[in-house]
């Protein structure tokens, strides 16, 4: 690992550091500016970064959970039960926005800890626990709203998706603080190195007598937080509950980890490629827009980019991994 | 001697044993639940409703031998609702031609599965999450919103009922003998327990595991395409939303069917009689008025509880 970390800032290219998804998001960035020239004019350009806010915070709770080998199919879910739950709670009132917020916080939290206890206590497989827990959601939303949200997000909280603070929208200020404290969390924090070696190395970290148990438990409640999160910033953006509205950040979620960098068997991932990789997603999404495509192509075109992303993961690590082994093989 | 067998043979079918006690106690209470369970017009309707179920389940549990897992049936099933909506209707293949296209749409995707899991070396739930969204796309783009007919001929056929027994629950029936018989007497069948029982040593006992995976998933496309035909010829129209649920339900039903998720145990005789507890289950709170959120919730609490037994279970036997 160290070695690694030497190695890479040896050559000292600060593009060489970043995830190579980078790339991906230049060239979609410079596709829409030739097809839609408008598009990237500096608004346009900053209500990317709003637009992306959800995904990338919800992004981020995925990758968190994909470092330690696991897998969250039950954030869509958990998005969408936030909204209701925000709007229905709130109903309007501006004084209800806090309690709200950590009504809602209090869930995600809650929703992890059960998926951590299953996965991770009960050594149940991943997806099979997230997928029951996701329809397990969807039913409690649907009985404690009767099938119809009701509701409505105060204009104090709406601020912080919709608002401007300087210039910049607050959504993204949002996002930045979210990125900010998980990235100090992870890189200088020992549970963010228990995290990383919890995903690479299970058997040594039970070895070293670390709790594998209670740092996956963690992980899947940071995601259960952050996924709620990302329903309150989704919320406050459409202003009103919606059962379906999480749907699609569950598979988006989990293509922007893999983007990013994240692998499924652990140890890998990083929070800045997530953040790019969904930036790529939303300037993609317009770009399928503006070509005036249909919502169906764009569908068809995820499918496409999960694969895609994750066999360019794959020749990567394989890559390196080849690098290590001759390495170990020159010592 | 004899008792020595038996109890043998017992616990080499526990699951599956417990499984057909847990038909029995479902039957049960549905006959206590409500007067209305065992009249031949509903006895009718539970085998009608569990044909699509039971077929798709079959598929599933084929892939769930090998330690795979498909979570794009659902959206195969969609697509083949879809298409046959528009292909009968609009299109000079009539019904016999879209049936084909249906079933051979259903291969070129499952073995596209396959071979995405073997060569390209995806995980199994990742592969089959990108196919299921490609193929919610395909739905859309042939059916935006639901509409168009089946030829009401085919509606006729899979629904016509002999007493209380429908078409579709002896071509369920058929369907589940064949694959019990390859399952057990073929080669096919073995290599299939092999591979999912441990890869490696499979594939050193010079059992091609590659091609073994990627016939698999090809015939679980195929089923889920039938059961898709079924279940858009039993509804009469086209709805690219059809399979939604298909998925998730198809793995409940192969979990409580004995299945480890692990892959290389379990049997379909389980999966037969999971289909039915599932089934009578929806049925039994159809009957007593459960609204349908409840059965959502109800539906995500059985799946995380049955594996939550296997999990402890296992816990148990490796301590």
């Amino acid at each position: 690992m160290n070695e690694q970390v030497k190695e890479r800032s040896g050559a000292g290219n600060l593009l060489s550091k970043l995830p190579p998804v980078i790339w991906a998001l230049i060239a979609a960035v410079v596709v829409l500016g030739i097809v839609s020239p408008s598009s990237v004019e500096g608004p346009h350009l900053l209500d990317f970064t709003r637009q992306a806010a959800p995904l990338i915070i919800v992004g981020i709770g995925q990758t968190l959970v994909m470092l330690i080998g696991g897998i969250d199919l039950s954030v869509g879910a958990l998005m969408s039960f936030t909204t209701v739950i925000a709007s229905g709670f709130m109903a309007g009132h501006a004084e209800s926005a806090v309690p709200g917020v950590l009504v809602c916080v209090a869930i995600g939290l809650l929703v992890g800890l059960a998926n951590g206890f299953f996965c991770a206590k009960m050594k149940m497989p991943p997806f099979v626990a997230t997928l029951g827990m996701s329809i397990l959601l969807f039913g409690v939303m649907m009985i404690w709203c009767s099938g119809a949200p009701s509701g409505k997000i105060p204009d104090n909280l709406r601020f912080w998706s919709t608002g401007f603070i300087g210039g910049i929208p607050s959504a993204c200020i949002v996002w930045l603080i979210i990125a900010a404290v998980i990235m100090i969390l992870i890189k200088f924090t020992p549970f963010g190195r228990y995290l990383f070696s919890t995903g690479s190395n299970e058997r040594a970290v039970n070895l070293a007598g670390l709790g594998v148990v209670k740092i996956k438990i963690s992980a899947y409640m940071l995601c259960g937080l952050l996924a709620a999160l990302a329903g309150i910033v989704l919320a406050a953006y459409i202003g009103t509950g919606s059962l379906t509205v999480g749907d699609d950040y569950q598979m988006d979620s989990l293509t922007v980890a893999i983007l990013g960098g994240a692998a499924f068997d652990g140890g890998k991932g990083s929070v800045i490629g997530t953040i790019l990789a969904s930036l790529f997603l939303m300037v993609l999404f317009s770009l399928i827009a503006v070509l005036n495509l249909d919502i169906a192509v764009r569908t068809i075109i995820k499918g496409v980019i999960l694969v895609f992303g994750f066999l360019l993961n794959n020749m990567q690590g394989r890559s390196r991994g080849r690098q290590r082994k001759t390495k170990l093989a020159a010592n | 001697m004899n008792s020595t067998a038996l109890r043998r043979y017992m616990k080499k079918n526990s699951s599956v044993m417990t499984v057909y006690i847990v038909l029995v106690v479902t039957v049960v209470v549905g006959l206590i639940a409500s007067d209305r369970f065992l009249t031949p017009a509903n006895l009718g309707n539970v085998f009608e409703q569990a044909v699509g179920l039971g077929i798709v389940s079959m598929a599933q549990a084929l892939i769930i031998l090998t330690g795979g897992i498909d979570l794009s049936l659902g959206a195969l099933i969609s697509t083949t609702c879809a298409m046959l909506s528009v292909v009968m209707a609009d299109s000079p293949l009539g019904i016999i031609g879209g049936i084909l296209l249906a079933l051979a749409f259903g291969i070129g995707f499952g073995a596209l599965n396959g071979w995405g899991i073997t060569t390209l070396k995806v995980p199994p739930f990742a592969m089959t999450l990108a196919t299921m969204s490609v193929l919610t796309g395909i739905a859309l783009i042939f059916r935006p919103t639901p509409g168009g007919s089946i030829p009401y001929s085919l509606t006729s056929f899979f629904i016509f009922r002999i007493g209380v027994i429908p078409v579709g629950i002896l071509l369920m029936a058929g369907l589940f003998a064949v694959m019990i018989i390859v399952l057990g007497k073929t080669r096919f069948g073995r290599n299939i327990y092999a591979v999912g029982g441990n890869e490696r040593t499979a594939q050193l006992s010079g059992i091609n595991t590659k091609k073994v995976k990627v016939a698999v998933y090809a015939l679980a496309g195929l089923l889920a395409a039938v059961s898709g035909l079924y279940l858009t010829a039993r509804m009469g129209t086209g709805d690219a939303t059809l399979g939604k649920n298909f998925s998730l339900d198809s793995i409940t039903v192969c979990v409580l069917g004995g299945l480890s998720l692990m892959g290389g145990v379990g049997k379909l005789s389980g999966i037969v009689a999971s289909t039915f507890v599932m089934t009578i289950l929806n049925n039994i709170l159809n009957l007593v008025g459960v609204d349908s959120y409840w059965q959502y919730a109800l539906k995500g609490i059985i799946l995380i509880l049955i594996v939550l037994l296997y999990a402890i279970r296992d816990q148990r036997e490796n301590s």
